[in-house]
């Protein structure tokens, strides 16, 4: 290290300890350094005494500017200057209503358009069902079981409309299962249901004394019901009993496993099931239950417990007419067949034994067919089918209603569009300016540096 | 540390230092004025003021870019130094050099140059509190002053034939 560049240091007393040593022990040495040292500390004495030193003159009012400028709360320095934070309040102000005022006019047109909805019947297939119910169920529905009704949405394709289903709350008389004396067969006419001493929903409970106490000959004791009230010498409409049900339910595979579950424990089987799971939309299924006739009834109580009904229907045709019809056919033809029988036997004559057994032929025929047709009856009357459509719930669209703009509105979105597209203006520059830096950032710092050159000299 | 410091205090205890500082800066005019922004800045960064370094030494490192701006934006030249007149019974060294050379010889410097002679010899400010002013290593200011000094003497030589 250059020892004359030590020297002003040393006599300014800045040198370490070691390096001062070391600059003595030269000095000692060298008479030249003694002498520029001794010329460095005169010198420097000279500086500091020599120099003038200017008298301090405006104490009086740098302190009077201190107490001027004396910080204050926010709120003070807005009220002695509000043209300086004024602008800064109103851009704040600007921001949080550009900010809050659409959400709470989006909170505002939502709630609207909820309670419209709730205060609406729900989605138009809920109309359309509702409307079907009340073209189908007539004039006489109570206005209750019109918006019951209307509750159900998603009706089933080929959906049967003779008769819509009570609830099991209900009680009174039933106008579903309600079959008019005029209409109904005369075979029929008169028939009631109790089981087990209790009404069962949906079809009517007429009075004992009306129902004729003679059960028709050829009749089963199947058909028969089983009170004690009943069952001597009554006779049951034979009735081939279906239903429809549209079920709202969590999971379509889960329900598909309960109506299985169902069906078996009724003592029935599932006739046919269909899954349709599309890639966009929600999974539903049908399946056609059959379960005996004499469980119809427990059988739709369980399957309501499945979900949210949205809409059921069951039918009834009454077969007792027919079977009776064709038993009394039957009856009138064995009685036939047992006088060709007698005829064959007391016949003597050749051509008159085989036109005997033509005839004979032709009745045996006849009463194979009604034979026929009278156990497709019952069989049919013996297992009821029940459809059963589930669905899973689909999402509710927001219905936005157009609300006219007031002049405020108005003003308002014109004055966030602009200041929008301010800000994107804004933003579009600092890109380009960020991406250009390159470019400009060194041309301005030379110009700066430039021109604090020329001020420095 | 900037707790239960008053800037009215403070500024009657170093309004004369800072005053001074300033005045060799950018001249007896604009002193007032130099000085008076230096304690309105301090007043307002008080807060930050950790005490890492002296009083002292933070204030004249707020003046010193008080100074910069002011010379700036007015466009002012540095001053020159101003010597006192010699007066009877002087000191043989104050006899030996000439006071109109010495002052040429300071005005003679560059500004880096006259400035740490400035901060060392007239402000008495050591190596590293003129380092914290200045805002270079203390090393730097010691070059400086070698070359400072130096440049003065060959300046006192050229006008005088030395003060030998």
């Amino acid at each position: 290290m250059n020892l004359m560049e030590d020297l002003k240091a040393y006599v300014d007393g800045e040198l370490s300890p070691a390096r001062r040593a070391e600059v003595e022990a030269a000095m000692d040495q060298d008479e030249r350094l003694r002498q520029e040292v001794e010329e460095l500390r005169i010198l420097s004495r000279l500086i500091g005494d020599c120099v003038v030193e200017p008298e301090p003159v405006g104490l009086d009012a740098t302190l009077s500017a201190l107490e001027k400028a004396k910080p204050r709360p926010l709120f003070a320095r807005v009220v002695r200057n509000p043209l300086r934070y004024g602008w800064a309040f109103a851009l704040c102000g600007f921001l949080v209503l550009a900010i809050c005022f659409p959400l709470m006019r989006e909170a505002r047109s939502s709630a609207k358009d909820v309670v419209a909805m709730d205060a609406g019947t729900g989605s138009s297939v809920d109309r359309s069902v509702a409307a079907k119910s009340s073209a189908v169920a007539g004039a006489g529905k109570s206005p209750e079981d019109n918006a019951r009704l209307r509750n159900g949405s998603a009706a089933a394709p080929n959906w049967p409309e003779k008769m819509y289903h009570r609830g099991p709350s209900e009680a009174g008389e039933s106008d579903d299962m309600k079959v008019p004396a005029s209409e109904a067969p005369s075979g029929s006419a008169g028939f009631g249901i109790q089981v087990d001493g209790q009404g069962v929903d949906g079809i009517q409970i007429r009075d004992k004394a009306d129902v004729p106490r003679t059960a028709p000959d050829g009749g089963s004791d199947s058909y028969f019901l089983s009170s004690p009230n009943i069952a001597k010498g009554l006779r049951a409409p034979m009735l081939i009993r279906s239903g429809d049900f549209s079920i709202q339910v969590q999971k379509v595979s889960e329900a598909q496993v309960q109506v299985n579950s169902l069906a078996k424990r009724m003592g029935g089987y599932v006739e046919q099931s269909q899954t349709s799971a599309p890639l966009e939309g929600q999974a539903s299924s049908y399946l056609a239950m059959r379960v005996p006739v004499q469980r119809f009834d427990p059988t739709i109580i369980e399957l309501r417990k499945l979900g949210k009904v949205l809409a059921e229907a069951t039918n009834g045709q009454d077969v007792t007419a027919q079977v009776v019809d064709t038993e009394a056919r039957l009856k009138a033809k064995k009685a036939e067949e047992q006088g060709y029988v007698d005829m064959m036997k007391s016949a003597r004559k050749v051509p008159d034994m085989l036109e005997i057994r033509d005839r004979l032929g032709t009745v045996r025929e006849e009463i194979e067919s009604m034979e026929a047709e009278r156990k497709s009856l019952r069989e049919q009357a013996a297992y009821s089918t029940i459809g059963v459509t589930l669905s899973q719930p689909t999402p509710k669209k927001t219905v936005v209603k157009p609300v006219k703009p007031s002049w405020f509105d108005t003003a308002w979105q014109g004055a966030s569009e602009r200041a929008s597209g301010l800000g994107r203006w804004l933003a579009e520059v600092g890109m380009n300016l960020l991406v250009l830096a390159p470019v400009w950032v060194p041309i301005v710092v030379g110009l700066w540096w430039l021109g604090r050159r020329a001020r420095l000299r | 540390m900037s707790r239960g410091l008053d800037i009215g205090e403070i500024a009657r205890q170093h309004y004369a230092l800072v005053y001074r500082f300033c005045a060799r800066r950018v001249g007896v005019d604009a002193a007032q004025d130099a000085a008076q922004e230096t304690f309105i800045t301090a007043q307002r960064v008080l807060k930050k003021f950790r005490g890492d370094s002296s009083l002292r030494t933070w204030l004249l490192g707020i003046a010193h870019n008080e100074c910069r701006r002011l010379c700036r934006t007015r466009k002012l030249d540095a001053p020159c130094v101003d010597l006192k007149e010699a007066s009877d019974g002087a000191p043989f060294e104050q006899m030996i050099v000439d006071r109109q050379a010495l002052s040429e010889a300071l005005n003679k410097l560059s500004p880096e140059h006259r400035e740490v002679v400035l901060l060392h010899e007239v402000e008495g400010l050591s190596y590293d509190e003129a380092a914290e002013i200045l805002g270079v290593p203390a090393g730097t200011v010691k070059s400086r002053l070698h070359h400072a000094f130096l440049n003065l003497r060959k300046s006192l030589q050229e006008y005088s034939g030395g003060v030998r």
